[in-house]
């Protein structure tokens, strides 16, 4: 349709349709809606005065995107409330002649664009929706379900794109896309879907509205940002003014609802009267501070409150307003920890049983309760009650913790990051200490983390060439045989002195009695220094041998003494066989020098059980896997003794949870 | 901390490679002596009295 100028069927006044898209215009002088159906206009009724809200859009705005847009005129505004609450749309016009919707939700704004009604599969009547529910719209993508309520049009300005009967109710459900898109479902009053919007979230800079520029200065005549408390006389500073529907006193604790539509600016109506606070937030409400670079407002405390088997369980949530985003973020506090928590949209999360996915990163479930709100005090941009009641999960992977808060009909998530108390401090600059943490807080990261990462890297690193030099050293070893021989145990009745040559050029002394069993070899050589392996293997059957061996150096004279056994016992015991000991053993002599080598052999034994002979063999320059085994064990036990801290770190974390005595993970980086 | 365990790390390579370079050997029983040059001789060597052995 075009546009046109005609005169309101109810007081004759100018009304105008601008937009080609525009069905239906409010008169500016009696506030009638009226309806055009070709050239025939018709009245629907009287439309309610706006209630003033903080948006920063006028009717008659124009905006030219720097990009993904056409440029747009604001040609409408439609006010929708839901009972609990009321919010602006704005009915834009493109250049092209589509239209769309201007959305705003805490401070994010949304450009949502009319799309045919997904039809395979169509989208499931309103009453079969529910929250968390995941739909499929083909080409569209997945969406989960975030809210699904009835409303009613309460009020509206300059143009509509549809016939809005004033006071009429609707049934919509929003959604949100896995990439962060957000959608509705507007089935009006019947449970089949009449329209389907999706929508991008901007940036308001983005949107190149000039007529912006006094918005942070803005102020809202309606709206006091001072009053004094109706029910005690105490002095109240509002640091959201334009935002805040409940206020609860920081002197007497009484809860007051802001001034309901013609009541004067500052007089708000008590809704609960307290005689004392309900308890003292340990962050003063109303201080501003930067935390992680971003700068907060601090306007409301809640204290909630979760009963597990039997035991009462305590937490703080903050509401923090970031000033210069307008957005809504929560510090929330248990035993002293604390986390910094801010929304995501519900569709990027998906979840599998005892575990959640945002973004990459898994999270696995903690714990589930029913929350509910014990005391509030401070400022709140939503009509917050006590008793107030909602089903919590929490997922963790420390340092961040994934949470899903469940109403009747909504369900929202959020993420958020442990913050240390100390940045709390410095940020907001609190005149006193916040507590000591208690205990291990659910999402509170290992303190160890990155100590361990780098320990684990390293000793992977010294693990690599410490198996380098291994494989060098078995490649390179010489294990030769220097010397092997069999000798009697007992020796014979013919057994004569061995020959001696020292070659040293001294005189042999007179000969003793010899013993008639030890043993003097022939000399040597050991080609190399290195260690020397010295084996001895007999044929020993419930009975032992013991071999004293002393390897002389000629030239130094220098000895090594070392014993070697070899024993070997077998029988039956009731039915069953058995044995012990080893015919063969094995011992190493540290650092031989090259040279040359005598080996002395004296074997002892049991008489008369002697085994017949014994094997002597020496080997030079032999390999241990032992030392490596032993380098491996020193290179990780570092790690090893972090890994264990971090274990017994995790069982005292879910301990806490609803898996405890059974889970705990490797949850940090 | 990381440097000191690396510094650890470097000195127990550096002591490992020593160790397999030279044959040393952990401590054990066996024992270290010297033979007077008078009793270099195979009788010596035979001798009981001039040893206790590898005992």
């Amino acid at each position: 349709m075009s546009s046109r100028a005609a005169a309101c069927p109810s007081c004759g006044g100018e009304v105008l349709f601008s937009a080609g898209s525009s069905l239906v215009a409010v008169c500016p002088r009696c506030r009638a809606a009226v309806s055009r159906k070709g050239v025939r206009l018709e009245s629907l009724g009287k439309v309610a005065e706006l209630v003033p809200t903080s948006s920063p859009f006028r009717v008659g705005m124009s905006g030219r995107p720097k990009q993904g847009l056409k440029p747009f005129r604001i040609v409408g505004r439609l006010q929708l409330s839901t009972g609990q609450g009321t919010w602006d749309e704005w009915h834009v016009s493109f250049e092209d002649g589509r239209y769309g919707w201007l959305a705003e939700e805490q401070g994010r704004f949304w450009v949502m664009r009319p799309l045919p009604v997904p039809a395979n599969p169509p989208p499931p009547e309103f009453s079969q929706l529910s929250p968390s529910m995941r739909l499929n719209f083909g080409s569209y993508g997945w969406f989960t379900v975030v809210e699904r309520r009835q409303a009613l049009y309460a009020s509206a300005e300059g143009e509509i794109p549809f016939v809005a009967t004033p006071g009429a109710v609707f049934m919509y459900a929003d959604l949100s896309g896995a990439d962060g898109s957000l959608a509705t479902l507007d089935y009006g009053d019947d449970p089949g879907v009449d329209d389907f919007f999706v929508g991008q979230r901007v940036e308001l800079a983005d949107l190149g509205i000039d007529d912006l520029a006094g918005w942070t200065e803005r102020k809202v005549s309606a709206r006091a940002t001072s009053l004094n408390c109706p029910s005690c006389g105490g002095g109240l500073q509002l640091k959201d003014p334009n935002a805040t529907v409940r206020v609860a006193c920081v002197y007497c604790g009484s809860v007051l609802a802001t001034p309901q539509e013609g009541a004067a600016a500052d007089k708000f109506e008590v809704l609960v009267r307290m005689q004392g606070i309900p308890f003292r937030p340990l962050l003063p409400l109303g201080t501003s501070g930067t935390l992680q670079g971003h700068p907060y407002v601090i306007l409301g405390a809640l204290q909630k409150v979760c009963v597990v088997e039997g035991t009462t369980y305590f937490w703080r949530e903050y509401l923090l307003k970031e000033t210069a985003t307008e957005a809504y973020h929560w510090l929330v506090e248990s035993n002293g920890h604390w986390s910094l928590v801010a929304p995501v949209p519900p569709g990027q999360v998906s979840t599998a049983p005892r575990l959640a996915v945002y973004k990459g990163t898994r999270y696995r479930h903690f714990q589930a309760t029913r929350a509910a709100v014990e005391a509030v005090l401070g400022e709140f941009y939503w009509e917050v009650a006590q008793g107030e009641e909602t089903d919590v999960s929490d997922y963790v992977a420390p340092p961040r913790i994934l949470s899903e808060e469940r109403y009747e009909n909504e369900v929202s998530w959020s993420e958020g990051t442990y913050v240390p108390k100390e940045e709390l401090e410095a940020g907001f600059k609190l005149p006193k200490k916040l507590p000591e943490p208690q205990g291990i807080g659910s999402n509170q990261p290992w303190p160890h983390a990155g100590t361990g990462r780098a320990w684990r890297d390293t000793a992977f690193l010294l693990a690599g060439i410490a198996t380098l030099l291994f494989v060098f050293f078995n490649i390179r070893a010489a294990r030769k045989v220097v010397f092997q021989g069999r000798f009697d145990t007992v020796p014979s009745a013919s057994a004569q002195p061995y020959p001696w040559s020292t070659g040293t050029g001294t005189s042999p002394s007179p000969t003793p009695a010899p013993q008639e069993n030890v043993v003097l070899t022939d000399p040597f050589e050991i080609p190399q220094t290195a260690n020397l392996e010295a084996r001895i293997d007999a044929p020993t059957d419930n009975t032992w041998v013991f071999v004293a061996c002393d390897l002389i150096d000629e030239t130094t004279g220098e000895v090594r003494s070392w014993g070697l056994q070899s024993d070997y016992y077998h029988g039956v015991d009731g039915g069953e066989s058995w044995s012990e000991g080893t015919r063969s053993r094995t011992t190493y002599i540290s650092h031989v020098p090259a040279g040359r080598y005598v080996l002395r052999l004296e074997p002892e034994t049991e008489p008369g059980k002697a085994p017949a002979y014994y094997d002597i063999r020496l080997r030079s320059g032999v390999p241990r896997t032992s030392r490596f085994v032993l380098v491996l064990l020193f290179i990780f036990a570092g790690p090893l003794a972090l890994l264990i801290s971090r274990g017994r770190f995790e069982a005292r974390r879910w301990a806490e949870s609803d898996y405890a005595g059974g889970s705990s993970g490797s949850d940090d980086d | 901390m990381r440097r000191v365990y690396q510094i650890l790390g470097a000195l127990l390579l550096s002591a490992y490679a020593l160790a397999e370079g030279t044959g040393w050997e952990l401590p054990t029983n066996a024992k270290r002596g010297v033979v007077p040059a008078s009793a270099r001789t195979a009788a010596g060597f035979r001798s009981f009295t001039l040893w206790n052995g590898g005992k």
